[in-house]
């Protein structure tokens, strides 16, 4: 490898925050026009690396050893005046958060042509706003005169995600970083800005740093790979050696834990031969906001053992539904049946008795968990609640509850931010099951942790449906994990069910243009390498 | 989402000694208020060999125009500031906080119902309502922790409802929900203590002002009355001396008063600067 061909070299470098070190000495080189992915888990360093890169560490962070050359010249010794000229010219990131991102009160043309005018200062007007247009046509951008003069919150995720990425580009950057660039992206539009990321990088000859935790994301899009944990590096090498034949445990572990085809969760197949009566009954269920209609005629039935799982691009109304089945949001027709009662109606007392027998699991442990609360207050209450224990015969059924999911005594007294993401949606599942409920609503519960945990709580979450015999409606956008994990799939569309069916049917012959197109969209790690 | 956070230390820890040093203030005016208490029998000693005599080893901060001592009018003054105003608090931030619960998880009418008269009370200028309040009671120390009370109650509701709002769309108040538990125990436990740090500022930021409220009330005469050993009506009393030259006997309270305030206010930022460090 000649020197000119290696555009950011990485060499030996410690970061610290405060007196803390949370990269310690991790070396890699990326080559001109090859895309690098630096994969690992949160608390990784992977995003602080990246930052380093740039010279945007936090105030607190320093680099306390090591070089970091950009074409041949050194970041680490530069002043941040130096900096700024650098990037965006030499370097530039494209964030994870399209929302928080842009700034929400101006127009995008007047964002991007910042960026353009910074480096260019002479450019008159009218030339700026062509560059404008130029990059929102070249990013994909329909309509781009338009968009110049609207505001961030009146297009879409992807689109602002694709106006970060013409930011980014504006002035022909050498290096892009891209930080979890499709993270807060749902399948269909992450497929579509990883191959926008692909074709400008390659059309300008850029190199690209990939940042992620998504190991799919990393297959579909990069060449080499850094793995990374605790600070440390792992495992490099290409993209193909380290799907085809990783060399270390640790990346072997992160790949065990992406579902793939034909992979199948344990215990038996639910059995639609005997017929048994539904233990929740949708029928044509609708929910409004003002004149908006969100859900549109849905049916479900779902019994007891079974898993239905609901897919569907964000905006689909995935969580609507889930939070109206629930009672969080009211229906505005339409029947939800629960064991023959009229969960869909029920009011008042009566609606607090029938909550005994469908719970939730949220998304985000982080959130739900009252931070005020003990662990096994937390797990205990929903038995307090419904007069089915007193405090200490609550508390040990709970204690009993969070052993069994690996939870021991030793956590009991904890407060919730005293526990990893992993355990903390253990703590989630526990309450929602301690009632033994009819059926649990499952919205995403994996999606907010690591890849490395996610395996685990789905295995619980499975051990446990088989001792309990609940039913779980499973709200999840990865179409893989649905495949793992599903007895019945429905796919939603604009609020409406287009598809519903077993797995097998679903990816073998799938119907509606939705479902290919969904279907189509999730990266695959072995379908390239 | 899978974000990479990575741990940092917290900006508060970085520098001790400001906090230290007003903690180390707000303990000493305690002292000086519990000492007040002891010493309460002598403030209103006059002698009238020893009329405004200039601070000295035997008066540390001088005599009064009826020759008691200030330091331990300052003293008392101390007791019954810090005192009145933690009443005013106290009352002000549970009634607010009760306010808050109802508009904040209640029906939205009642929501209607309550804040009217809150947003009414707000549109006044705080000092003046509360003077107006005071007066129409007549005048007395009690008159004025009423006045001052119904002014805090609108503050604390209003800052405190629009947390309780808020508080209905964390998960962890519609797990709440969704166990079955009902709202007036989500209330309870699980949007107080969500509420408990808004709480704890507004009650350090409020104090500050009640201590200065009830000063400004005694100050115009329609607070404590004399010969009552509060600082306001030490200011007013020492103001007719200051013209003369005789200036202790009212920049001793008055400075009291300052210093008790501007502690308090440093304190106040300290929290809120360290809860936002947290968050």
């Amino acid at each position: 490898m000649t020197q000119s061909a290696t555009v950011v070299n990485v060499d030996g470098l410690r970061v610290a925050y405060g007196g803390t070190e949370v990269v310690h000495g991790v070396s890699f080189q990326l080559r001109r026009g090859s895309r690098l992915g630096v994969v690992g888990e949160s608390g990784s360093g992977k995003s602080t690396i990246a930052r380093a890169i740039l010279g945007l560490l936090p105030s607190e962070g320093r680099v306390t050893d090591g070089r970091i050359t950009l074409l041949g010249t050194d970041v680490v010794q530069r002043t941040d005046k130096e900096m700024n000229d650098l990037r965006g010219r030499v370097v530039s990131l494209v964030f994870q958060d399209p929302l928080t991102s842009l700034d929400p009160v101006k127009r995008i043309g007047k964002q991007i042509a910042e960026v353009i005018v910074q480096h260019d200062k002479k450019l008159p007007r009218p030339e700026v706003r062509k560059r404008c247009v130029t990059l929102l046509n070249e990013v994909g951008v329909n309509d781009a005169e338009r968009r110049l003069e609207q505001y961030p919150h009146e297009i879409s995720g992807g689109m602002r995600q694709r106006v970060l990425i013409a930011i980014a580009i504006a002035n022909q950057p050498d290096v892009l970083i891209a930080d979890e660039p499709t993270t807060a992206l749902d399948v269909t539009t992450q497929a579509q800005v990883l191959d926008l990321l692909k074709t400008t990088a390659d059309r300008h000859g850029m190199s690209v740093i990939l940042v992620t935790h998504d190991l799919g994301v990393v297959a579909e899009f990069c060449d080499e790979v850094v793995v990374m944990k605790t600070g440390e590096i792992v495992e490099t090498g290409t993209a193909r050696q380290l799907f085809s034949a990783p060399r270390e445990d640790y990346t072997r572990h992160l790949l065990d834990c992406i579902p793939r085809a034909g992979d199948r969760r344990p215990g038996p197949e639910f059995d639609y031969q005997v017929e048994t009566e539904p233990v929740v009954r949708v029928t044509g269920l609708r929910k409004q906001y003002g004149r908006t209609t969100v859900l549109e005629d849905v049916d479900l039935a779902i019994h007891a053992r079974e898993t239905v799982g609901i897919v569907g691009e964000s905006g689909a109304g995935k969580s609507t539904l889930a939070r109206t089945i629930i009672r969080l949001e009211t229906p505005s027709g339409g029947t939800v049946e629960l064991a023959g009662a009229d969960f869909g109606r029920a009011r008042s007392k009566r609606l607090r008795e029938l909550r005994r027998d469908i719970q939730m699991v949220f998304q985000d442990p982080f959130s739900s968990l009252d931070p005020h609360m003990q662990i096994q207050d937390i797990v205990a209450q929903p038995l307090i609640v419904h007069g089915l224990a007193d405090r200490a015969a609550a508390r040990t059924r709970a204690a009993a509850m969070l052993d069994g999911m690996g939870l021991g005594t030793e956590y009991l007294e904890r407060v919730p931010r005293n526990l990893s993401g992993g355990q903390r949606q253990r703590v989630a599942i526990a309450r929602a099951l301690i009632l033994g409920p009819a059926l649990t609503v499952l919205d995403e519960p994996i999606s907010a942790l690591d890849v490395s945990v996610r395996a685990q709580v789905l295995d619980l979450l499975r051990e446990e449906q088989l001792a309990l015999g609940t039913a779980y409606l499973f709200i999840v956008h990865d179409l893989a994990v649905a495949r793992y994990f599903c007895d019945r799939i429905a796919v939603l569309f604009e609020g409406r069910i287009v598809e519903y069916g077993t797995p097998e049917d679903l990816f073998e012959n799938p119907v509606h243009p939705h479902t290919k197109r969904l279907l189509g969209a999730i990266p695959d790690p072995w379908r390239n390498n | 989402m899978a974000v990479t956070v990575t741990a940092a230390p917290t900006m508060a820890s970085r520098r001790p000694w400001p906090r230290i040093i007003t903690i180390i203030v707000l303990a000493a005016y305690l002292t000086l208020a519990i000492a007040g208490i002891f010493v309460q029998d002598q403030s209103n000693v006059a002698d009238v060999t020893n009329t405004l005599q200039q601070p000295s080893a035997e008066h540390l901060l001088g005599t009064d125009g009826e020759g008691r001592d200030v330091l331990t009018r300052v003293a008392v003054g101390a007791g019954i500031s810090i005192m009145l105003a933690a009443i005013s608090v106290v009352l002000g931030s549970v009634g607010g906080l009760i306010v808050a619960l109802a508009c904040g998880l209640g029906a939205r009418w009642l929501d209607r119902v309550l804040m009217a008269p809150m947003n009414a009370v707000l549109a006044f200028p705080q000092l003046l309502l509360t003077m107006a309040i005071a007066i129409a009671l007549g005048t007395g120390l009690q008159s004025a922790v009423i006045g001052i009370v119904v002014t805090i109650i609108p503050v604390f509701a209003v800052t405190l409802r629009g947390e309780a709002l808020r508080s209905r769309s964390e998960a962890f108040v519609e797990a709440a929900i969704t166990i079955g538990l009902p709202r007036w125990r989500i209330a309870l436990r699980h949007v107080v203590p969500y509420l408990g740090t808004t709480m704890t500022i507004q009650v350090a930021a409020n104090f500050g002002n009640a201590v200065i409220t009830l000063a400004a009330l005694s100050y115009i005469g329609v607070g404590a009355r004399p010969p009552t050993a509060e600082w306001g009506a030490m200011i007013n009393d020492g103001l007719q001396h200051a013209v003369s030259g005789q200036w202790w006997v009212g920049v001793a309270p008055g400075l009291a008063l300052l210093g008790l305030v501007i502690a308090v206010n440093i304190l106040t930022d300290q929290i809120r600067a360290r809860r936002s460090a947290d968050a």
